[in-house]
């Protein structure tokens, strides 16, 4: 799976911090596992840009959202795996509850007429 | 969570591209650098990866002020001579700004040097309408009956203190002389300031009548005359010729509440004692006490004001036409309302000054920055093609400021802390108490000064040099660039200020420098070219009034014997050196009281002293019999304003309860100060009977400069031998000389009495005379 496919959708603005804790929701990644895990989540349709992850996984951590330590991966490398804090969990329920207000919303503007092209 | 480092970072990218690489190379079977590569391409921008974690990471203001420091520094570096001229100049403006604070600050804000001094207040009395007072010091003094009133009824005041000061004959201090304090028996508990040695005063020894007489020693007295030996204690002392013992030593440092420096505390008791002359215990309606009182616990500034203020109109019920305005004054060393009216005036206008001179300084900076920042346009210009955002430069540019207005300010700080003192040193303030140290507060307005002064010179200039157009600038346009930016007319501004303020300066020093020599030049009404007085303290030294009468009559025929010596006359006091109020009823005419100044002189004053008679005859020592209505002259506006539109000559007035007739009218004169215009002032007969408290005025003949050597023969200074040739400011001129004490010679051999005096000398060097 290359990263240069463009077919792909880029993350709308905002949406990466919401992917990460809801992956994390599911054990502790490292931050290369948590950029496969949503591409692949996503059924290979969302781009993750590395770039931005780790700037991302850092942001959230700050906020105590994440904590994160050293591990070892199971090809035997070295990389820090982050999980889920309680504020994290909490902070996880607020934004899907957003998300969904939000699809909701854009949803009914868009109106059935336009649901099926 | 403590702060990541900028390398953890780093290992975690890294160990996502091997990662990637690991993954690329099982999936897609690619080599590992060609993996790697694919990695790192996927990944996109490392580098700006890390910076935005950086600066995620840290303060970043922080660190940009860090850079703009260091860059500052490194400017300010490579162009030496601007940096020094700038750093003088505004050590300069702030270092002549913060001096004149600290001066001000450390007579009328700085807190008392006793426990608590926040909590201390002084309490004056104005008065308005109709009132007659005795001025011993200062009207806005208290009377001892008055300080009682006060006391008996603030109960916001957890105590209410007393004291007077009075100048004492004490053989063993270095001149000859102390600076002492009457005081009440709480004086020490109020001001919470321990006595060191021995005790302070006991209940007996401040009651009414008194005890035996007792003093408490400064620390810096006891060290200086007593060599610091605590044997002193229940020792005698002589102050004024009066045998005083000594119960204690107070806390080193302290020498009371006043600028005066007090070296000796006795208790009110003693004032009979020790002053003869006057019997200001009794007396009501005599100015010469100063109050301070502590607030009580829980007790507020305002609540003490209306108890004062109560007090205050009850005296006044038993003082028809009188109305007193009670003043509390935070405690400080010089807070007496007519002082500080005076110092605020004073005070403001050398403070205006002062910071005219930094607004000359901050304009002649800012016209120097406007001139670089033409001459940094190109790099500017690089700067902002670079991405450099024009708020980052303005601060970079500001910081340049700042770091030369707080350099700056730290030589003015030096010279603050070093100007005051000499100063004092030159004006001779060595009896005069002045903490003249830095504190937060002179740090703080030196700080607070040069801040304002690098916004002020700095922030235009930053602006105008980081708002010009970058592509013209950078291809070296500067002509052009300048032409349309016109920052030419903003430095014209500034010129403007610069001339304007400079003018101002120049204006004041003339007007300063005029006044000064209209003091020199002023017709005071009197000549004091070769005047010198001789005062003998003979109260002070246990004469009474018969045999004193006989020393001045045995002197007067020495003195006008005396080769050099053109005249003899007597008087109480030399104009400007002191005053002596009273007020004065005319006996005939309206019922009213004025109030005036007085002086007390023998027949031959006035013509001695060159002041003219406008009308009517001197009165003669004959005809002075101290009984009975006495002639006096009056002086013009006096008499005007006693019998306004009428003949004065031959009217009555009374003054002191002593009734006098007017026998001559004398041309107004400046007596209390060079600075007022002449006011009421009149001329009474000196008794006969007692000359004690009259100093001999004599008129010294050629120049004055010669007559110390000649003096000297039955005189022995124990100052300095070079006083006539001092030269004295303007205000001082006339009078202010030498105190000359003199122990040894013909008065220990004629009188056969140890015997101090004092005397004090015009200097016939002033060239206007």
């Amino acid at each position: 799976m290359s990263t240069q496919d463009g077919d792909r959708e880029a993350l709308l603005q905002g949406t990466l911090d919401l992917l990460i804790l809801r992956t994390l929701a599911r054990g502790p990644a490292h931050g290369h596992d948590i950029a496969l895990a949503i591409q692949r989540d996503s059924g290979d349709a969302l781009l993750v840009d590395h770039g931005s992850l780790y700037p991302a996984l850092q942001r959230l951590e700050k906020r105590r959202w994440l904590s994160a330590e050293w591990g070892v991966s199971p090809n035997n490398r070295r990389a820090r795996y982050y999980a889920l804090t309680a504020a994290g969990r909490k902070q996880l329920r607020i934004e899907v509850d957003r998300w969904q207000r939000l699809v909701l919303a854009v949803g009914r503007v868009l109106g059935p007429d336009l649901a099926t092209p | 969570m403590s702060a990541r480092s900028d390398d953890d970072f780093r290992d975690e990218i890294e160990a996502h591209l091997e990662l990637e690489a690991d993954r690329l190379a099982a999936e897609q079977g690619l080599s590992r650098e060609e993996a790697r590569a694919r990695a790192t391409r996927a990944f996109g921008n490392v580098t700006r990866a890390r910076e935005r974690f950086h600066e995620a990471q840290h303060w970043r203001w922080l660190e940009q002020v860090r850079q703009d420091l260091a860059f500052g520094l490194r400017s300010l570096k490579a162009r030496p001579g601007f940096t020094l001229t700038a750093l003088l100049t505004i050590g300069l403006g702030v270092g002549v700004n913060t001096a004149v604070f600290t001066l001000f600050y450390a007579l009328i804000a700085r807190p008392l040097p006793v426990t608590e001094p926040n909590r201390l207040y002084n309490i004056y009395q104005e008065f308005s309408g109709d009132y007659g007072r005795r001025v011993d010091g200062m009207t806005s003094l208290l009377a001892l009956p008055e300080y009682r009133e006060y006391q008996a009824t603030a109960r916001s005041f957890s105590g209410l203190a007393a004291y007077g000061e009075l100048g004492l004959a004490f053989e063993r201090a270095r001149d000859g002389t102390a600076q002492g304090q009457l005081v009440t028996c709480n004086f020490f508990q109020v001001l919470g300031t321990a006595v060191r040695l021995g005790r302070g005063f006991g209940a007996d020894e401040c009651a009414a009548g008194g005890g035996a007489p007792v003093a408490v020693l400064s620390h810096r007295l006891w060290r200086e005359a007593f060599a610091g030996d605590s044997g002193v204690l229940g020792t005698t002392i002589e102050l004024n010729h009066a045998h005083l013992t000594v119960v204690g030593v107070a806390e080193p440092g302290f020498a009371g509440v006043g600028l005066r420096t007090a070296d000796v505390w006795m208790p009110l008791p003693v004032q009979p004692l020790v002053d003869r002359q006057r019997d200001s215990l009794l007396e009501s309606e005599t100015s010469w006490l100063y109050v301070i009182g502590r607030l009580a616990p829980g007790a507020t500034v305002a609540q003490a004001q209306r108890e004062v203020d109560a007090v205050g109109r009850r005296l006044d019920e038993t003082h028809p036409g009188r109305v007193t305005k009670v003043i509390l004054q935070r405690g400080a060393l010089f807070n007496a309302p007519e002082i500080q009216r005076e110092g605020g005036i004073v005070g403001g206008a050398i403070g205006g000054l002062a910071l005219l001179v930094l607004v000359v300084i901050c304009a002649n900076l800012m016209n120097l920055l406007l001139a670089r920042g033409i001459a940094r346009q190109r790099e500017i210009a690089i700067r902002l093609a670079l991405g450099g955002s024009r708020r980052r430069l303005v601060a970079q540019l500001i910081t340049e400021s700042l770091l030369l207005a707080v350099a700056g300010g730290a030589i003015g700080l030096g010279l603050a802390a070093g100007l005051p003192p000499v100063l004092l040193r030159l004006v001779d303030a060595s009896t005069v108490q002045l903490d003249l140290s830095l504190d937060p507060a002179i740090f703080g307005v030196a700080l607070l000064l040069s801040t304002l002064a690098a916004l002020a010179f700095g922030l235009l200039p930053a602006l105008h040099a980081t708002r010009i157009p970058v592509a013209s600038a950078l291809k070296g346009a500067s002509a052009i660039s300048q032409e349309r930016h016109r920052p030419g007319r903003l430095r014209s501004a500034v010129v403007g200020i610069q001339v304007a303020g400079s003018t101002c300066l120049v204006i004041c020093s003339a007007v300063l420098l005029r006044s000064a020599l209209r003091q020199a030049t002023l017709d005071p009404g009197y000549d004091p070219t070769g005047v010198v007085s001789l005062s003998l303290n003979l109260p002070q030294l246990g004469y009474e009034a018969e045999r004193s009468r006989a020393l001045y009559a045995d002197l007067e025929g020495r003195l006008t014997a005396t080769p050099g010596v053109e005249g003899v006359a007597r008087a109480e006091m030399l104009p400007l050196l002191s005053r002596h109020g009273e007020p004065a009823r005319p006996l005939d005419g309206e019922e009213r009281s004025l109030q005036a100044d007085w002086n007390v002189i023998s027949g031959a004053y006035l013509p001695l002293m060159k002041i003219p008679l406008v009308s009517g005859r001197l009165f003669t020592d004959a005809e002075v019999t101290g009984q009975g209505e006495q002639p006096a002259v009056l002086s013009r506006r006096m008499a005007g304003a006693l019998w306004p539109g009428q003949e004065p000559l031959g009217r009555r007035f009374e003054a002191n309860k002593v009734q006098y007739r007017v026998v001559g009218i004398a041309a107004d004169v400046y007596h209390v100060s060079l600075q007022e215009r002449p006011g009421y002032f009149g001329y009474l007969p000196a008794s006969p009977a007692d000359p004690r408290g009259l100093v001999f005025v004599l008129r010294m003949r050629g120049t004055w400069r010669r007559s110390p050597g000649r003096w000297s023969g039955w005189c022995t200074c124990s100052t300095r031998p070079s006083w006539s040739r001092r030269r004295h400011s303007p205000s001082a001129w006339s009078w202010r000389g030498c105190r000359c004490g003199c122990r040894a010679g013909w008065p220990r051999c004629w009188a056969g009495w140890r015997c101090c005096w004092r005397s004090s000398a015009s200097t016939a060097s002033w060239p206007t005379g």
